[in-house]
This record gives C-alpha cells, sequence and structure tokens, in this order.
C-alpha cells in the first residue's frame, strides 16, 4: 500500500502510471510544483495522473505548472483533454510540428464534428486544442536542446524532435490527410516515432532521463549535440516500452548514472507485447534498479460477463475478447536532496521489479 | 383483349400503371380461355398492384380497411373486371427481418494476420467511454464483400442479438459490418483549413 501523502516541500518525485492507453509521469519540481508529462485513463476513464495527484491530497489546478504532450495519437494521450482543461494555471508544451496549418487541418476534418463512438485517431489533441483556444493560451514549443521550464530549483529540457525529425515529420502527416471523397477512417500513429520528446529534468543538481517513446536514431542526434545539458541522470524512463527498437548503448554509458533507477510501462496489443525476454535482459544487465508499472502479459478473468447468448455466440464463432491492457500499477521513486540520500521505491498495483516481468513473458 | 404469353405482355410496364387489363377469374368472358395457372397469375399480380408493390420490393405495406381503386376503377369497360377481395383489417406483415440487439460495439481493426484479425472494441450496450476491450476474430465470420475493407484502421459495427424472420422463426446472429462513414468533403478540408488558422491566431502564432 503507497502512503497516500504528498511529497516534503524539497522531495523530488518521479511516479511513472500505466499502462492504461499510453502512460503518464507526474513529477514534483519541488515547493509543490508539479509536472503532468503525457496521460492515460483508469477503468473509469479518469485521467490517471489527476487521480493520483488528489489522492495524495494536492489540486492538480493549481499544483500542475507545465503539462507536456510528447505523441499526438490517442493511444498515448488519453485523458489529456482533461488534464488540460482542470490545470488551468499550467503552461502547455509540445511538438512545434502539432501547431502546423497542416496538423491542425487534419484533426480538424477528422474530429471536428462530434460524433458519438469511435475516433479516427486524433480526438484527445483535437480536445486539447479546443481548451487551449478557448484560453487563448500560447504553447510553448519542445525541439532539440531547448529549455521549457524554468522553476526555483528545477529545469526542464526538451531533447527532440531534432530539425530533421520535425521535417520528417510534416512529410509524413502529408499520409494523414484524408483524400476527398474517400470515407472516413482512423488513423495510425506514425511509425517509427521520431518526433517523439524527450525530456532532461533538472532538480537541485538531480536529473531525470524521460525517454517518452523516441526510437533509437532520435538518441544517436541526441547524443550528438554539444548544447544539451551535461551531466548523468539518475532516473530513466526507459523509451518505447524497452524494446530494442529505442535501445541505444551510448545512452546507458554517457548519460546515466551507473545503475540508474529504470522504469518502464509494458505495452501489448493483440498477441504482441513489450518488452520481451531479450528486452528485460537487456535491461538487468545494464542496472538493477528497474521496474515496470505492469506486467507484459494480459491479467486472468478480466473479461465484462455477458448474457449467455452472447457469451455463447463468441464460442461459436471462434471469438475471443480480453480487456484491453489497463493496469493500476505505479511505480513512484522520491529522494531528498542530500547527496548521499537513495531513492525511496514504491510499488503499487501490478508494478513489480522488472526481473519479476521475466517469469511472466518467459 | 388478354395477352396469353404471360400475365401482363407489356415488358414496359411499371408497378401501379397497367397498360393493359386483366381480369381475376370471377369476370367471365374476359378469362375465358384462359388455363387456371393463368388466371391466378393475372390474379396474383393484380393484388400485387392493387398494394403498390413489386416482387423485388421489401418495402412495408399498411393495411387499411378501405380498398383503394385502381385509376380505373371509373372506367365503365374496365371496373367490373376490377372486382378483387377486400382487404382483411389489421393484417400487417413485415417485409424484412428484424434484429433484436443483445450486445453491440463500435470497433476498429488493429492489425490483420493470416487468418483471423485484431480489434479494439467500445462496448454500445455499455455505454463505454472508451475502448476497453480486445477482439480476435477470424476472418471467416466476415462477408466475402466486405473482407478487403479488413484493414488497419478500418471500422466496423459488430451487433449479436437475436433475428426474426418475416415468418416468424428466431435465431441468434452474429453481424460485423464495416461501416461506410461519410466520406471526407472540400468542405470538411475547409473548415478544417479555417479552424486551423484561426487556432493559430488565437494561440498567437
Amino acid at each position: 500500500m503507497i502512503a497516500a501523502t504528498p511529497p516534503s516541500a524539497d522531495e523530488l518525485e518521479v511516479t511513472l502510471l500505466g499502462p492504461g492507453y499510453g502512460e503518464s509521469i507526474v513529477l514534483h519540481l519541488g515547493g509543490g510544483t508539479w509536472a503532468v508529462v503525457d496521460s492515460c485513463v483508469n477503468s473509469n476513464g479518469a485521467p490517471r495522473p489527476l487521480d493520483y495527484l488528489t489522492s495524495i491530497g494536492t489540486d492538480p489546478s493549481v499544483a500542475v505548472k507545465l503539462i507536456m504532450v510528447t505523441h499526438w495519437h490517442d493511444d498515448h494521450i488519453r485523458g489529456m483533454g482533461r488534464v488540460v482543461e482542470t490545470c488551468k494555471t499550467a503552461q502547455f508544451c509540445c511538438a512545434s510540428a502539432l501547431l502546423k496549418s497542416e496538423f491542425l487541418t487534419i484533426v480538424n476534418s477528422l474530429e471536428g464534428r462530434e460524433q458519438p463512438g469511435i475516433s479516427h485517431g486524433a480526438r484527445e489533441i483535437h480536445r486539447v486544442l479546443s481548451c487551449l483556444r478557448e484560453r487563448s493560451s500560447t504553447p510553448v514549443f519542445a525541439a532539440a536542446d531547448r529549455r521549457i521550464f524554468t522553476g526555483r530549483t528545477s529545469e526542464i529540457w526538451s531533447l527532440s524532435p531534432s530539425d530533421a525529425a520535425f521535417t520528417k515529420f510534416l512529410t509524413d502527416i502529408g499520409q494523414l490527410v484524408p483524400n476527398m471523397g474517400k470515407a472516413r477512417e482512423r488513423v495510425s500513429p506514425l511509425a517509427p516515432n521520431d518526433a517523439a520528446v524527450a525530456c532532461w529534468v533538472s532538480v537541485n543538481g538531480t536529473a531525470i532521463l524521460l525517454g517518452s517513446d523516441l526510437e533509437r536514431k532520435g538518441w544517436i542526434e541526441i547524443l550528438q549535440s554539444t548544447v544539451r545539458p551535461s551531466g548523468k541522470a539518475a532516473v530513466f524512463k526507459i523509451p518505447h516500452h524497452g524494446s530494442a527498437n529505442a535501445h541505444e548503448p551510448k545512452v546507458w554509458q554517457k548519460m546515466l548514472e551507473a545503475d540508474a533507477t529504470a522504469a518502464l510501462t509494458p505495452w501489448r496489443r493483440g498477441g504482441h507485447s513489450l518488452p520481451r525476454v531479450a528486452d528485460v535482459e537487456r535491461i538487468l544487465s545494464l542496472t538493477r534498479n528497474a521496474f515496470a508499472t505492469a506486467s507484459a502479459q494480459p491479467p486472468k478473468n478480466q473479461v465484462r460477463r455477458r448474457t449467455h447468448a452472447v457469451q455463447r455466440t463468441l464460442r461459436e464463432g471462434g471469438m475471443t475478447i480480453r480487456q484491453a491492457p489497463i493496469s493500476t500499477g505505479m511505480v513512484r521513486l522520491r529522494r531528498k536532496p542530500n547527496p548521499n540520500a537513495t531513492w525511496q521505491v514504491e510499488l503499487a498495483g501490478s508494478a513489480s521489479h522488472l526481473a519479476e516481468v521475466v517469469d511472466q513473458v518467459a | 383483349m388478354i395477352s396469353h404469353s404471360g400475365a401482363f405482355a407489356d415488358s414496359g410496364n411499371e408497378v401501379g400503371r397497367p397498360t393493359q387489363v386483366a381480369a381475376n377469374e370471377n369476370s367471365g368472358e374476359s378469362l375465358a380461355g384462359l388455363e387456371s395457372w393463368q388466371k391466378k397469375s393475372i390474379s396474383d399480380q393484380l393484388t400485387r398492384l392493387h398494394h403498390g408493390s413489386s416482387p423485388a420490393s421489401t418495402k412495408v405495406e399498411e393495411v387499411d380497411a378501405k380498398p383503394r381503386l385502381s385509376p380505373f376503377a371509373n372506367e365503365p369497360q374496365i371496373a367490373p373486371l376490377l372486382k378483387l377481395p377486400p382487404r382483411r383489417e389489421g393484417t400487417s406483415r413485415r417485409s424484412t427481418p428484424h434484429l433484436h440487439p443483445l450486445q453491440e460495439w463500435e470497433g476498429y481493426v488493429l492489425s490483420v494476420g493470416p487468418d483471423s484479425f485484431t480489434a479494439r472494441l467500445l462496448d454500445l450496450t455499455a455505454g463505454s467511454a472508451y475502448e476497453e476491450e480486445e477482439a480476435e476474430i477470424p476472418i471467416q465470420e466476415i462477408s466475402e464483400r466486405d473482407r478487403p475493407r479488413i484493414q488497419s484502421g478500418a471500422i466496423f459495427r459488430w451487433v449479436i442479438g437475436y433475428e426474426r424472420s418475416t415468418s416468424g422463426v428466431r435465431k441468434r446472429v452474429s453481424v460485423i459490418v464495416f461501416r461506410d462513414l461519410p466520406a471526407i468533403t472540400e468542405r470538411d478540408l475547409q473548415e478544417g483549413r479555417a479552424w486551423a488558422d484561426e487556432t493559430r491566431q488565437l494561440l498567437g502564432l
């Protein structure tokens, strides 16, 4: 059971929530100032970052000063519209490509008319943008080597996307432009994700590296930068669910302390899941302090009960239904600003040490 | 004159607008010489004319007590021939099967395999706000007409329920239909561009 109390004023906190549709990170930057990076929802559809902050007695409407969106697709930022609506005093930050005319045109063409049922993949970002429009709130743009937030004792830098990734993103979103006369479909997130926003957070001299879903090519570009923040991070939010596509060994050598504390959210879709056994073994060879918010395997017996006639029809047709991957798992890390202080690691819900995930995946 | 080549010889005949007259078996001289099957065929066709439907129609007819008369009813030489049995009051009949849904989802395709596809589902029956379930569906459950539409991102509606046929037989069915969502129009794109420009202006960009 995790203590439902806020951190002390000088205590640094990094909390990883998920998976839901996507993941979310909540950061205490000191003095009651919080930042939220991405969003996911719980089984009731409520945004988990808001739920968490409320549960520890913190009012997100005044405490959250920065909201970062590292992706634009529904599958990564579910509930973000409500987060933005609630956190009225927060500065909003995203990659500048998301506010280019071409992208905005696509978003509104697909989601501009409120329709019930399945979204076309951009409903959440449309909600976020609509909220910003109402407030006439100018966002801060994330790009390589840019300081996006300064607090009393903290700084947040975006390390990506690079200029090249930005240009490629603008080209790629051309694929999303719906053809006139063609029936609407749900857009898929662009892959590979070279335009995701990785962040460097520094609080009282302690650094945290948030990897988002940035893939290897993006990390190579970050490592080549001569103007990014120096130093090594004590905590690493492992990118892209620990996949090999997002692993760059030099990140562990040059950007992270030895035995840095690492955390990830698993992913599964259909019969595929991340991290794989090889991914887990690789990460554990780099640090012993690695944690996951949930198992990569689907939870058992979590299927909505339906009438006998429906169950029988599904059985006869060879159709299977399972709960989508929404977990209550949480990895919370807290540390005092003392140089010799260690990280206090707390695991809630389905969260576990990454070594336990090996047994579940194998 | 009654044509002997079939119930109505005029191949251009439109339903409800007969260009030839026919008779029922009570008309006397006019039906003389017709085989019994020809008389029955004429009677059937007249009945259909009277009800305003064709063999291919699926329109559901409402019955009222008063018999409707043909436009030719007042023609002296035709009227005696048009003695049709009165409609029975209160009879109505569904001409299409009726589906009573037990469970409805809307879903989109995540990935497609050789024999099945994976989809995310929004439970419409439960009133869910988000897609909370995933399904693995054999491709053979999809009609052949819809199979080319099984692609990543494609949206479909899935209903499980009881279908009652026109003859009253009830059976359990599972129907998956890929939706023809409204196509993107020039107006949609123009509105999108206008919204984009306005958004950038409001955000000070």
